[in-house]
């Protein structure tokens, strides 16, 4: 019996607490299957090589028979080569007083590397998750520069914000997470996010329930809103740690969407190019996306009403300023 | 089709490091299936509380369909309600100037009423999983005080021990862990512990070759014994935390062992009453065991050498005396 060949599972910001909760559940199989192996190239900065080194020795002593061959590496260039997945986890981290711009400067330059890095020696078939923040940009760099790869191979991960919706909405229902369907955010994954529950249903044995009959308007606009948007501060808050476990699930999520499909629409950061919302063209922007053989497709024909078109057109405003910005700090 | 009945998983020390690393792979379906619902019972002391409601907010927003139900609770006599399974994570920690009899001391009272509320409260049929150190001890405090539980039905982990054993023989010889069978500790988790490999062996093809011809005696019982105990220090060393990651792999390397069978050896802390190899009864000694059905044997027919010999009382000694202090300290 031939067995797989080893995929390459490249991960960035590997020494921190999102890659914690990450990396044991790829090596249990769960994401790629009980009989796919994988060589691990974990990426991290110089001062965390130690905690790096330290994480393989426990995936060593976690005797998982599914890797293959793990690398540490400071340098993408190296780290990256090969890769079938990459997912950048690693940024630039927000201090108290600094302004969007002052990070937006912070990272660009990091994720051009990282851009021209995949490029140059990674698979042309890499899908890449983004999750550094602000990470819609960070993936709009990431893309400009990875010259050699399909922009369509680059998503910024909204996922945590749509599950987040739906375990809001299982509470408010006193329903299972499962039924419910079709709920995702549009835009930025900023305080400016707009979770979009219009189209969604509750589906009972064979039954679907447009949530709108469920809820009530002022709430959908209201309180659904801010309890989405606050919710990392609340765990926060609680935990004294950010949601590094409720992070990386939803990176597995995403790519379980990406790679095995989706018919029920899902939250992905992704190239608005060619999107029939009028979002301009050369941005990374949450769309509600169905997935197929590998591909995402943005969901036609949903109708935003004016006040969703009003929270697209706000998303809009604010990554075309972000990508100003961005782009304008990067000249060459 | 009818849908499986929920099992309820009880969980000590639920706010700490180990169980953020244990839930969330319990909670995809690895351990019990992925038709096998769950309910999950949090257990910690008050001051942990804001942690588990921010552990289990994160839950919610990973939107696990496996999950029936989730308490919280300080109280033992309601978390181990119904238990088909609970894992004993929590333990008083130890403090730089702590003798070994003031942690037993600390810990015996805690593993008493644990004991007793699994004995009232938990199905007769319950798994438990001990965790927290002095964990030998600890499991044979809960042994003694769970009345109404079979004996067998607690065991006390050293499969981490195992794991970390494996580990280092598969970077020695170069080879896959999954090739490397029947190492495993005999005694007490603590610096006594003596890995044994006298019946190991390397599995290629079918080709079976003893470990014996491929590492030298001296390696055997220098090196390897000390890698394997200072590990633990290693990996705090390196990451600056403790190994939480890796002992939630063995926590559930144990139980699927356990659950689903084993025929190769693995290292169970089991209740010593009728073994074969002269350790006294009424002790939780880390044994070599094979699993069927749901049960563990401790296998037969090993013929330990004088080394071993040597270690396995020397583990005997140790433990009689944490019984003594521990059961004196208990006295009613």
């Amino acid at each position: 019996m031939t067995q797989k060949k080893p995929i390459t599972v490249a991960i960035t910001g590997a020494a921190g607490n999102i890659a914690y909760s990450l990396i044991f559940r790829i090596c249990s199989g769960e994401l790629f299957g009980n009989d796919q192996p994988f060589n691990l190239s974990l990426i991290d900065i110089e001062p965390a090589l130690p905690a790096l080194e330290g994480l393989v020795m426990e995936l060593q002593d976690s005797n998982f028979r599914l890797i293959n061959k793990t690398i540490c590496t400071t340098d993408p260039f190296e780290g990256f080569r090969d890769a079938d997945y990459a997912i950048l986890l690693g940024s630039y981290p927000r201090n108290k007083n600094q302004t969007r711009k002052d990070l937006l400067g912070k990272n660009v330059s990091i994720f051009k590397i990282q851009g021209k890095a995949l490029s140059f020696v990674a698979k042309k078939t890499v899908k890449v998750v983004v999750v550094g923040n602000p990470v819609n940009t960070n993936a709009l760099v990431t893309a400009k520069y990875a010259e050699n790869i399909p922009k369509e191979n680059i998503v910024a991960l909204t996922r945590l914000d749509m599950n987040r919706s739906i375990s809001q909405l299982s509470r408010k229902l006193n329903k299972n997470v499962s039924n419910i369907k079709n709920v995702f955010t549009w835009g930025n994954h900023s305080a400016s996010q707009f979770v979009d529950l219009s189209n969604g249903y509750l589906l009972e044995g064979s039954k679907k329930t447009p949530l709108t009959e469920l809820v009530e308007k002022e709430w959908t606009y209201g309180e659904f809103q801010t309890t989405n948007q606050t919710r990392g501060k609340a765990v926060i808050l609680k935990r004294g740690r950010s949601s590094a476990g409720s992070a990386a699930n939803a990176v597995i999520d995403l790519l379980k969407s990406w790679i095995y499909g989706t018919e029920t629409y899902v939250s992905m950061g992704v190239i608005s190019d060619n999107n029939p919302y009028n979002v301009p063209e050369n941005l990374i922007f949450s769309f509600p996306c169905t997935c197929k053989n590998g591909s995402w497709k943005i969901s036609k024909d949903l109708k935003p009403n004016d006040f969703c078109k009003k929270m697209i057109k706000k998303n809009v405003d604010e990554l075309v300023s972000e990508r100003n910005i961005a782009f304008g700090l990067l000249q060459d």
